[in-house]
């Protein structure tokens, strides 16, 4: 139950990018890496409303997973038909690793499932995008550690699914990112 | 501060600085100067309980307390882990290099919302919370000594300060003379003092003082020298200093910045082994010490400056130590013994500085004393600012009054001065003035109008300027211009005195004076043969009215018509008849005064007229307009005669009109009004004199 919970809140987290505050994003990852399912329970429905943030049907069912439908305020969530489409503008950068990409990509190299590291930049904002790993929540949580001790004081780690839709947000992303390793396994195995 | 359970989001944070990461602090903070407690006690606590932080168990009591007051779902009470005691803290913190950016950007902080504080940076070496940023983390220390300011409010004020100058760091705001946490103990062990505004108190009234200077130097010298406050200001010198570097200044200050600036201009903390020693009672010192080179380096530092500090201290302490006995008790039981030695060095660093500047609680009484002396500079600023606004401002009201004066004493032939001058001061010479654009004028004007005149110095200035719109207004500013400011309406007078022969009414105002006024009154006159000898006796009381010694003379008699006149000019209805009257009447002025009190206004507003032709005329009219050079010999009655023969047959024609009106009274005004192309109402005779003028 705890990895499907966490894997659900772990998967509305990845959904809400762009939708909350990154200070607030990264933060609740944190609790979730650490296994504060019960932490985002208690403050994400809150934090939806705060900044009102409408969910999907399908999103409403994670949340429901992540946080459990007796919650007083999961009723309360504004409903969305369709997620919001996304107004950030990512830029892949001139392509220079420093030394929070090469810790990065030190970490990601060593785990389980991950196929490729990608990186953007949003404004001034890294964004870094992992696609497929096993235990996502913790990975995102040790990148976005990584990435704070490099400086970072917001760190956006997305981790992705290796298959299945991604937001618009994840999707304009990876098209304004420049790739800074493939996985040879995956590479070999395609 | 100390004891979390003590109650203020503040002091929860002070409890929990070290336990989060800096960022997290940093936001709960904003959030707390904002209000929003319920939401950072939130957040900390879900960091707390996601992290499983261990904490002591006043700590977590404060915070379990906290979360229940914010009415959060989290449930620390059982989602912690089980409380622990601690004994001191495992951070480690070390002097901040001497071209630490933070300390250039809290210097560059302004002096004010630090005003009896002390401020100190220190470096802290190890990681906060589960997710750290970059070390070695800047942590500026604040001392409060004087506790009128929020705490809450200073730190969030100096982190965005810092944050906004591109060197964010923690800012830790604690009382001077309350216990402190072991996390800021272990801080101020090592920190330097960036700047000391405990004198800032003082400093806030050198700020005024300066502001003030230009006008009241003298006053805050006097000030200045006897408190000697001023050269104690260290915050404005920090700033001077600043540019160079913090450390120098820290030296200057304290006893321990001395060392410590040694240490830190060398950019390497050397240690001195007795130092070390005796800093040994502090576990974290030994523990720096033991971990690493660094970490030696920094306990050796604050060993350092902890020894040389604890003779102080502990004198220093002793005092203080009652004061934080009580409050410390809780603090200090959760807390080993190996806190007091810290809180007692932060005492004598407390101390130290103070001795050095004056005691600390001299100090935190000082701001009291001291803020009399800013009073009295901010006092003497404003006063003598106000006083020259005061006079320049006044000035222009005692013009009008001034002007007002002379006026009245033709105001007294005319009319009772009393009644004319409510009504001329309040409606006329405010609107009129003002939209002819000549204020001053506009105020001579209203003089004039007291005198009972105004009206038809209304309707005549209104036809020269804006005559349509303002009406009376400009016609009352016309007419004051002329008698009062001459010079600024010359050029108006000129243009009045054309249009004045061919409106009777302006003539005879400037009968006497101007010869525009005296065409004027010459075509009134003849126009008006019967009304007009006794408009003429008004327009002659007016007149000398106008002339100045003249009115006086007149004044009595006059006044009584004056009164009549008056009520007459306040319904309005006078400016417009009365210049008509005017013109007609211009031989018969003292006939109908006496008789008929509806002419008597008529020709008071005349007389306005005159006064403005008539100063205007002497001044200005005179010279522009020759038809009334020939009327100056028709002086009242005899003008009548002299202004028919030099009027043209339009004017003639126009003089009958005015005749016939002046015997249906009222209305013949009007009638002279339309003729002039101006309105029937008096406050539109400022139309007939624009016809005039065009």
């Amino acid at each position: 139950m705890s990895g499907a919970r966490a894997a659900a809140c772990h998967e509305l987290l990845l959904r809400l990018a762009g939708r909350l505050p990154d200070e607030l994003l990264w933060r609740m990852r944190d609790w979730l890496a650490d296994g504060g399912q019960e932490v985002l329970a208690s403050t994400l429905p809150r934090e939806l409303l705060r900044h009102r943030a409408a969910i999907t049907d399908d999103e409403r069912e994670l949340l429901e997973t992540a946080v459990g439908s007796t919650h007083p305020l999961v009723d309360a969530v504004h409903p969305a038909a369709e997620p919001p489409p996304t107004q950030a503008e990512f830029e892949p950068g001139n392509g220079a690793v420093d030394t929070a990409a090469l810790a990065v990509l030190a970490v990601v190299r060593g785990h389980p499932g991950c196929v490729e590291l990608r990186q953007s930049w949003r404004g001034g904002q890294r964004i870094v995008l992992v696609i497929g790993a096993e235990r996502p929540w913790e990975l995102a949580g040790t990148l976005q550690r990584v990435m704070r001790a490099h400086g970072d004081r917001t760190p956006c780690v997305e981790v992705l699914p290796a298959h299945g839709e991604r937001s618009s947000y994840h999707q304009a992303a990876i098209i304004g990112s420049r790739p800074l390793w493939r996985s040879a396994t995956a590479l070999v195995g395609a | 501060m100390e004891d979390p359970t003590s109650g203020t989001t503040h002091d929860l944070l002070l409890a929990l600085a070290g336990r989060v990461d800096d960022d997290l602090l940093r936001w709960a903070r904003e959030l707390v100067a904002l209000g929003e407690d319920a939401r950072a006690v939130e957040m900390l606590t879900a960091s707390l309980v996601a992290a499983k932080a261990v904490l002591p168990p006043h700590v977590r009591s404060a915070l379990v307390t906290a979360a229940h007051t914010a009415r959060t779902d989290l449930g620390p009470a059982a989602a912690l882990p089980p409380p622990e005691p601690e004994d001191g803290t495992e951070h480690r913190f070390a002097a901040p290099a001497g071209d630490d950016p933070v300390a250039g950007a809290v210097l560059d902080f302004p002096a004010r919302p630090l005003t009896g504080c002390t401020v100190l940076l220190a470096r802290r070496l190890t990681p906060a919370g589960t997710a750290p940023g970059p070390l070695p983390h800047p942590v500026v220390l604040v001392r409060v000594h004087d506790r009128t300011r929020r705490a809450d409010v200073l730190t969030y004020q100096l982190a965005a300060a810092l944050e906004r100058a591109g060197a964010p760091a923690s800012v830790e705001v604690l009382p001077a003379d309350g216990p402190i946490p072991a996390y800021h103990a272990a801080a101020l062990e090592v920190a330097v003092e960036l700047r000391d505004d405990v004198t800032d108190e003082r400093p806030w009234r050198p700020e005024p003082a300066p502001r003030p200077q230009p006008a009241p130097p003298p006053e805050r010298h006097a000030l200045a020298q006897p408190t000697e406050l001023p050269p104690r200001r260290r915050a404005p010198e920090p700033h001077p200093l600043a540019a160079p570097s913090p450390t120098p200044r820290l030296a200057e200050e304290t006893d321990r910045a001395g060392d410590l600036e040694h240490r830190v201009v060398e950019g390497t903390v050397e240690d001195t082994p007795a130092e070390d020693r005796a800093a040994e009672d502090r576990a974290v010192e030994d523990r720096a010490a033991e971990d690493s080179a660094v970490e030696d380096r920094a306990a050796e530092d604050s060993a350092a400056a902890t020894a040389r500090l604890r003779p102080a201290e502990r004198e220093l302490s002793t005092e203080p130590a009652h004061r934080l006995d009580a409050p410390r008790e809780r603090y200090a039981d959760d807390r080993d013994e190996r806190d007091e030695p810290a809180e007692e060095a932060d005492d004598a660093r407390r101390d130290v500085p103070e001795e050095a500047r004056a005691e600390p609680a001299v100090d935190a009484d000082e701001p009291f004393p001291e803020p009399p002396s800013p009073h009295p500079l901010a006092a003497p600023r404003p006063v003598p600012v106000d006083d020259g606004r005061r006079p320049a401002r006044p000035t222009p009201l005692r013009a009008r009054n001034e002007r007002p004066r002379p006026t009245v004493t033709p105001i007294s032939r005319s009319a009772p001065k009393p009644i004319p001058l409510v009504k001329r001061n309040g409606p006329n010479p405010v609107p009129r003035p003002l939209p002819v654009g000549e204020s001053r004028p506009p105020l001579r004007r209203v003089d004039d109008e007291r005198d009972g005149f105004a009206p038809p110095q209304d309707e005549r200035p209104e036809p020269v300027r804006d005559a349509p719109e303002r009406r009376e207004t400009p016609a009352l500013e016309s007419l004051a211009d002329p008698l009062n400011g001459p010079l600024h309406q010359p050029l108006l007078a000129p243009l009045l005195d054309p249009t004045r022969p061919e409106d009777g009414p302006l003539g005879r105002a400037d009968d006497g004076r101007a010869d525009d006024g005296r065409a004027d009154d010459g075509q009134a006159d003849d126009g008006q043969a019967d009304n007009g000898q006794a408009d003429n006796g008004q327009a002659e009381d007016r007149r000398p009215d106008d002339r100045g010694s003249d009115d006086a003379v007149d004044g009595p008699a006059a006044r009584q018509f004056d009164d009549e006149w008056s009520q007459e000019w306040l319904s309005g209805t006078w400016a417009m008849a009365p210049s008509a009257l005017d013109e007609p009447a211009g031989g018969r002025e003292e006939e109908r005064a006496e008789d008929e009190p509806d002419r008597s206004p008529r020709p008071a507003p005349r007389p306005p007229a005159r006064h403005r032709f008539s100063d205007a005329d002497r001044e200005r009219s005179d010279e522009a307009e020759e038809p009334a050079a020939p009327d100056a010999g028709r002086d009242e009655t005899g003008m009548r005669s002299d202004s028919i023969a030099r009027l043209s047959d339009a004017d003639r024609q126009l003089l009958a009109r005015l005749q016939a009106e002046l015997l249906e009274g009222r209305r013949q005004r009007i009638g002279r009004r339309i003729t002039n192309g101006v309105p029937t109402n008096g406050s539109h005779r400022g139309v007939p004199p624009d016809d005039y003028s065009a």
